[in-house]
Parts: structure tokens; sequence; C-alpha cells
């Protein structure tokens, strides 16, 4: 094995050699995330079951019970559990993985290691709370059903995987944006907190995409978001507006951000460390 | 026994060179690229003064020379210890040669694989226990999960933490982890290990164990690159010195020569 040290070429691309070699690197720093997470919380991973079922009492008394938004005939807590699964994994994995650079810079300053895969790392360990949130809407789901709630699921839930794995790579890409740019811009991150909100309302998340116009919803669309969550939905719940072309789109979209992101990431890694 | 590739030089620099940014903040670095770019696209020169070409003057305004043509070679099993005063370049030619950095110009090729430290623990989780960090810590040093556990025994008794192994290391001592750290490194399936001013904190005691054994890994073919500001310790451990002086080698040779002319 030989190792050049030479100057940086203007666009490096990740090692994927190098990243193959630390590879155990992903399964030790997914597993000190979720220690360092649990370890001396007392409700530890309870939270995650909590804070989706704060949020999705107030939609059910904001958006359901006070503004009458139609939930496509499904009980609206089944709708915004479903919904909030994804929200919150994004939320949570980008909250990590956009401060990757800032957080751990004494540790680049000191260790070298491929830098890339402590932000997937984040977002692979994020996956545990969206398996604790995955049981809360499953009890939520055979209670209802028990019930008689005709709420069933189709075999589009055979995307369930596909959608997740798409989740993962777009919080990633995402993620890998606002690291670089938090440290470039330490502002960014003010703009970030903007723009967050502002996402969850632009997604189909408290709404059916349904209960907006027709003529609305390429824009909507747009969000790679939105056909994840109606896509989830029709799985799970049996409603929900999704179609092939529009999901192409949302992919083509995640798999843009991801690379560019990668581009980025790679770009402001290695120069960052001479100025953090 | 050497093989023919271990014959060559495990390091060989070339004229390595790094300047940084004498301005602290990375926004006046991202406004001067700007500046520079506009006027490169206004055809006008970069330089708009010539620069002194002696000192640590860097190639443009607001730079510096950290290191400068450094040329040297490391031969497989060879300990070479750099020694310098403080802002001589030492640590930005371990943070080169360790990948953290980049170097403006010039090149160095490392035959093997590489493993560093530069600062005792990083990375370690005050929370996970001593076998959990080494772990982590063998991984960050380039180990696979499996080639760590194969140490493990080994590790836990060089650094005498056989009996804490369950406790997390933030119940362990300053020196306790200081030992686990340094015991990961040493027992790293390296070729070529950076030591910046890690063992100057060792008992002596600590120091024999740690001199025991990077005589052993030399004997197999390991290089060490050790700074230190202890001159005692850098004339035991090493087989060969380099002085730096104001970011370029001022003199490299055998350990006693160079420290006659150091300690002059």
């Amino acid at each position: 094995m030989q190792t050049r040290i030479k100057p940086q070429s203007s666009l490096p691309w990740v090692d994927w050699k190098l990243v193959y070699q630390y590879r155990d690197l992903l399964g030790l720093w997914v597993k000190r995330d979720i220690a360092s997470k649990y370890r001396q919380t007392f409700l530890g991973p309870l939270w995650f079951v909590f804070h989706p079922l704060v949020t999705a009492t107030v939609f059910v008394l904001i958006f359901a019970r006070g503004l009458q938004i139609e939930t496509e005939g499904v009980p609206p807590v089944l709708f915004y559990l479903t919904g909030l699964l994804i929200w919150n994994y994004v939320s949570q994995a980008l909250n990590s993985t956009s401060m990757t650079l800032v957080s751990h810079s004494g540790l680049f300053k000191k260790v070298f290691f491929p830098r890339v895969i402590l932000p997937f790392s984040y977002c692979v360990s994020s996956l545990v709370s969206l398996g604790i949130q995955l049981g809360v809407l499953s009890c939520f789901y055979l209670v209802f059903v028990g019930w008689g709630s005709p709420v069933r699921p189709t075999e589009w839930v055979l995307l369930f995987p596909f959608l997740i794995a798409q989740t993962l790579l777009l919080s990633f890409g995402l993620g890998l944006w606002i690291a670089a740019l938090t440290v470039r811009f330490r502002d960014f991150h003010h703009v970030w907190a903007l723009i967050s909100p502002l996402w969850l309302y632009a997604t189909p998340i408290s709404y059916p995409l349904s209960a907006l116009p027709e003529s609305w919803h390429w824009a909507l669309e747009l969000n790679p978001l939105t056909s994840v969550v109606e896509g989830l939905r029709l799985g799970v719940l049996g409603t929900g507006t999704f179609h092939f072309g529009a999901w192409a789109g949302s992919v083509g979209i995640t798999l843009g951000i991801a690379l560019t992101g990668l581009l980025i990431f790679q770009k402001v890694e290695r120069s960052c460390v001479d100025s953090l | 026994m050497l093989t023919p590739s271990e014959q060559n030089p495990r390091v060989t620099a070339r004229s390595l060179s790094k300047w940084y940014w004498t301005e602290s903040s990375y926004r006046t670095s991202l406004q001067e690229s700007f500046k520079r770019a506009w006027r490169h696209w206004c055809g006008r020169s970069t330089f708009e003064e010539p620069l002194p070409t002696e000192g640590r003057q860097g190639p443009e305004k607001n730079t510096l020379w950290a290191v400068r043509d450094l040329t040297f070679e490391i031969q497989p099993g060879e300990c070479l210890g750099v020694i310098g005063s403080n802002g001589a370049g030492k640590s930005t030619l371990v943070r080169l040669l360790a990948r953290l950095t980049d170097p403006s110009a010039g090149e160095a090729i490392v035959q093997g694989k590489i493993a560093s430290v530069l600062e005792v623990g990083s990375g370690f989780h005050p929370d996970l226990t001593a076998p959990e960090n080494a772990l982590l810590n063998g991984v960050f040093l380039g180990m696979r999960r499996v080639e760590v556990e194969e140490r493990m025994e080994a590790i836990l008794n060089f650094s005498e933490l056989q009996d804490f192994k369950t406790m997390p290391v933030k119940k362990l001592s300053q020196g306790m982890q200081y030992r686990l750290a340094l015991a990961v490194a040493l027992h790293a399936n390296a070729d070529f290990l950076l030591l910046d001013e890690v063992l100057e904190v060792a008992d002596r005691e600590f120091e024999n164990k740690c001199w025991e054994r990077i005589q052993h890994q030399r004997e197999r073919g390991v290089s060490f690159l050790f700074v230190s500001h202890n001159l005692d310790q850098v004339k035991r451990f090493c087989s060969r010195l380099l002085w730096m002086d104001e970011g370029r080698i001022h003199l490299q040779g055998e350990p006693q020569e160079v420290l006659e002319a150091y300690t002059l």
C-alpha cells in the first residue's frame, strides 16, 4: 500500500477505497452516538415515543378539529403519525449531520479518517428513533383497526424500505450541504433555522396533497419529501396522491442533492481543517 | 525478513511545503480569494509587488510558510526525531504526514499504512468503557475491528487496565486514559507511526515499556516519527534527528551530532 501526500486537487472526490478500509468505523460511531444519547438519560428512548405523540396531538387539535382539514377519511392520529415518521427522522438526522464539521472540529484536527463516514453514521443512528416511532404507529394502528376503522395497508407498502432509503439519502445529502455551508458561513445555521419550518409546511405532513388544488401539485412535488410521504401513506393507510412519474422526479432530486452534497463536503472538509 | 518493496524508504518527502493564511478568519480568506479572482479576471497580476523570497513570507499577501522545502527520507525501522523551537513547523510537518491537511507544494510518498497520535485520547467517549474506547481508537488508527479485538488483551495488559475494563473511562484517572491511548497506538497495525509530543508525560516506568515496544516494532520494519521537546527522550528513542528552524530543515543526521549543534 502506498500513500501519496500531495497538494489538493481542485475537485476532490470521495476516496471510496479508504472509506471501505474504515468501514468498521460506521458501526462503532453509530453505537457511540446511541450510547451518548441514552446512557444516563432516565427515560432514554421513551423521548422518541412522547415527541411524535405530542406533535400528533397538537396537529389533531389544530388541523383536524380546529381547521377541519379533511384527512382523506383516515383517523387523524394515524394520518399525522405516518407523516411525522418521515419528518421527525429528517429533522433529527439533519440536526446531527449538519453540525458534524463544527462540533467535531477538535477530532478533525487531530485524527485522520474519511470524514464522510461521520455524517452517514448519524443518518444511520437516527433510524433507531424511526424504528421506535414505527412501533408507536403500529400500536395505534392495531387499536384503530380493532375498533373497526376501515384503514388497511395496500400493496404499495412494499415501497416502504425504498422510501426510507430515499429519505436517508436525502437527509445525508442535505446534511452534507448544511455542514459545509455552516463551516464556511457560521451564520448559515440561522438561515437553516428559517428554512426548516417552511419546508415542514411545504410537505404534506399536516394535510393531504389532495386537499390542495391540482394545479399546485407540481410545485409541491418538486419537494422530494412529498412523494415519500404520500407514497408511505398510500402503502400504510391506503390513501395518498402518488404516481411513479412524480416519485422518479423526487428520486432524481434526491440523488442530485446527495451527489452535490458529497462534492461540496469533500471540498470544504479538506480545507476547513486549517481554519476551524 | 525484508521484502524488496520494504527496502524502499518508508517515507520520501520531496520539497514538502505548506503555507497558511495569517488572517485568522476564514471569511477574510474567502474575501481575499474573491479579490484574487477579480484581479485575475481583470487581467492584472495576482502579485501586486514582488514578495521577498527570504524569511517566512508566503507566496501571497497575508500568507506565511509554515514549512518549506522539506526533503528527507525515513527508512523502514527507523525512528526519526524532530526537534526545534516552538513555531518551527514541527506540528505542521506531522499534520501533513498524518494527512490531516494537504501540502501547498511538494509531495511525500509513504509505503504502508500510516497511523498518527497528535493528542492523547482524541475521540474517547467518557461514558464508554476502556475496551470500547480502545476499539474506537484502534479503528481511528486504521485497524479493522477484528484486528483491535485480537490485540485487546495485549492493549489492556500494556496499559495495566485489566482490572478496570468495565468502568467508563471518565472514572479512570488521566494517567490511565493516557496509558490506554498510547497502548492502542503502539499496538496499531501500521507501518509508519507519528507521535507528536505524546510521550513526554509518561513516567519512567511507562516510558521504558513504550521504549521496549517501539524497539520491537522497529525490528519488524515499522518506522516512527517522533516529535518531542524532551531531549533525553529524543536521544533515547531516535536513530536519526531532524532539526527544524523557521519552517525549514536546519540540520539532519546522527542524534549525537545534531543534539550537540542544537544545544550549543
